[in-house]
């Protein structure tokens, strides 16, 4: 069951009785949340119908080619600040040709993944956060289960399959254009030429940076959308409600990027 | 209607479907890059034993004379030591006096695996596996001279010593701002010692310009005109010519100075002759010593000097008539 009935508490007692109140909705809301994204992931066995395929698709469009543009511009100039910021340090120990080994490290490990989730979590995922929560409050989620069609696998599963599709092949699209732009920063403010660039950059970037990377995209996905689905679920008090849903889907989304981003990083190298 | 629906779905899944060709070619090209596996080259592998490999990781370069020729394998800790296999795209000869290390790639860190295949004229080397020389350890090199310095200036002294040199540098600038010695009057307000060193050096600059006007005789002596240097040499030649007359005896005084003593015996004889002669003279010995000691013989020689010039007169203003008397009587 999806769909809630409002709920009335009566108001907590103290600065305790705020703090324990916070930490168990808190609880409460990540329970929920975990238990919507295990029932998406249980309901990905229906992933390759005709009709959830169309949706995943057509989620991947919306996620995916209509962000481009803004990813693109984001992409660039993160690699294009980079250089530069590194670059104007390296000069001064005439290191600059190795800005190429440290656009392509950075970009691979840490700044393509994360740039590109915020990205997703501010346009995709405040996009669904909004549009499950208005389908809350206009009663639409609460009509499909009276259908008997499960909210999850109607509206959950096919954007996760398609954030998590998604989001790691942005991030390695991500990557490579920070990547070219930190070239081009190269090439013409610092005077690095094109081939050294290359080649300091492929010679200490590493598969693992690269996949560590691809793996963080994935997790990243897998983030936004189930907290912007769940925030939208969550959603109550009409149009008010699906604004403060959608805030809190992009506030949690970014908090959660960096510390899973935090995380894998520790783990995969320390 | 539904043509135009279903062409929409179909230009949708075909943008969807390239980007996503796209981003999988080029993670899988991405993929082999960053590998650096040579995938359709073969390859040659190389097996060198290390002691230490300081940091050395699998996929770091195989360089030889600057050149990137392969990559490491991986790294096998063995009972003899660190194992590096390396896999080499070019084929590398080693020579018995090669030499394969581990160096430092950059100053952000990062290794490689530098090989030297050692002196061409030298035999060629195949072994199992090669020795790596141990790796240069750059930080430990520079920990062990931090040390020393370190030593050197706090066990050593060295700073005792700077201490002390800087308060007595300190001394003296203090003595040279209160215008104490050469340097402090020179830099003092006084300008009377300035005035004689620009006196002095005004009294040279003029020593020195006529000197090179060629003025007295050492500005001659600089001068470009060499008249007085071929006097001189003339000079220095006679006195040479004129020494080695002497040396060889030739002349007086040649003679004089030479090795031969019968000049010497001849004066000395002469010497001794003449100082008896002296004696005999002083004694009143002969008719000198006499005239020289005894008074009458002189008054003696004068009257008879005059005598005969009396007779002489007489003689003179006879002869008239005596010449011709002479010749009166001859006629007959």
């Amino acid at each position: 069951m999806i769909t809630r009935e409002p709920e009335f508490f009566p108001p907590p007692k103290g600065m305790l009785g705020r703090i324990g109140r916070g930490v168990i909705f808190s609880c409460r809301e990540a329970g929920l949340a975990g238990i919507m994204l295990v029932q998406a992931i249980l309901a990905t066995r229906f992933m390759f119908t005709r009709r959830a395929r169309r949706e995943i698709i057509d989620q991947m469009f919306m996620a995916g080619i209509k962000s481009l543009k803004v990813i693109t511009v984001v992409a660039v100039f993160t690699g294009m600040i980079l250089a530069l910021q590194t670059g104007i340090e390296l000069r001064k120990f005439n290191q600059e040709v190795n800005i190429g080994t440290a656009v392509m490290v950075s970009m691979l490990r840490e700044m393509g993944p994360f740039m590109t989730g915020l990205i997703l979590a501010a346009c995709v995922g405040s996009a669904i956060a909004a549009q499950i929560g208005t389908m809350v409050v206009s009663e639409e989620v609460a009509a499909l289960e009276i259908m008997s069609i499960d909210p999850v696998r109607f509206l959950v599963m096919p954007r996760l399959v398609a954030m998590t599709i998604m989001t790691p092949a942005l991030a390695f699209y991500t990557c490579i254009l920070g990547v070219i732009g930190g070239g081009i920063v190269g090439a013409t403010q610092l005077g690095v030429s094109w081939q050294a660039y290359i080649d300091n950059a492929t010679r200490f970037a590493d598969v693992k940076d690269l996949y560590v990377g691809i793996l963080k995209g994935v997790l990243f996905g897998i983030i936004i959308t189930t907290v912007s689905c769940h925030e939208g679920f969550a959603t109550t008090q009409g149009a008010v409600g699906v604004g403060l849903s959608t805030r809190q889907a992009v506030v949690t989304s970014f908090l959660l990027l960096l510390i899973v981003g935090y995380m894998v990083t520790r783990l995969f190298y320390v | 209607m539904r043509a135009k629906c279903i062409n929409r779905e179909l230009t949708t899944e075909v943008i969807v479907g390239a980007f996503m060709m796209t981003v999988l070619l080029g993670l899988g090209y991405f993929t082999i890059i960053l590998s650096r596996q040579a995938w359709f080259i073969e390859q040659q592998p190389l097996d060198v034993r290390f002691a230490h490999v300081m940091g050395l990781r699998d996929g770091d370069n195989v360089v030889c004379r600057g050149m990137p020729i392969g990559t490491v394998d991986r790294l096998e800790l063995r009972q003899d030591g660190v194992h590096v296999l390396a896999n080499l795209e070019s084929p590398v000869t080693l020579h018995e006096d090669y030499v394969i290390t581990v160096v430092t790639t950059s100053i952000l860190g990062g290794r490689h695996l530098e090989i030297n295949e050692g002196t061409h004229s030298l035999p060629i080397v195949e072994r199992e596996f090669y020795d790596g020389t141990p790796p240069y350890d750059l930080i430990g090199d520079a920990a062990a001279v931090v040390n020393g310095l370190r030593k050197g200036l706090v066990e050593e002294g060295t700073i005792e010593n700077f201490r002390k040199t800087s308060e007595q540098l300190r001394d003296i600038t203090t003595r040279i701002n209160e215008g104490e010695g050469l340097l402090g009057r020179l830099v003092s307000k006084d300008d009377t010692l300035y005035n004689d060193i620009a006196a002095s050096a005004k009294a040279l600059r003029e020593i020195t310009g006529r000197l090179q006007e060629g003025k007295s005789t050492i500005g001659k002596l600089l001068s470009d005109d060499d008249k007085i240097y071929k006097d001189l040499t003339a000079t220095v030649a006679s006195l040479r010519a004129v020494a080695e007359r002497l040396e060889s005896g030739k002349s007086t005084l040649g003679k004089l100075m030479s090795d031969d003593a019968e000049i010497y015996k001849d004066l000395a004889e002469a010497t001794a002759s003449a100082k008896r002669i002296a004696e005999n003279l002083e004694k009143g010995e002969g008719l000198i010593g006499r005239m020289l000691t005894d008074d009458s013989l002189y008054d003696d020689v004068s009257s008879t000097v005059k005598e005969a010039r009396d007779t002489m007169e007489d003689m003179r203003e006879a002869s008239p008539v005596s010449t011709f008397s002479s010749i009166f009587f001859g006629a007959f």
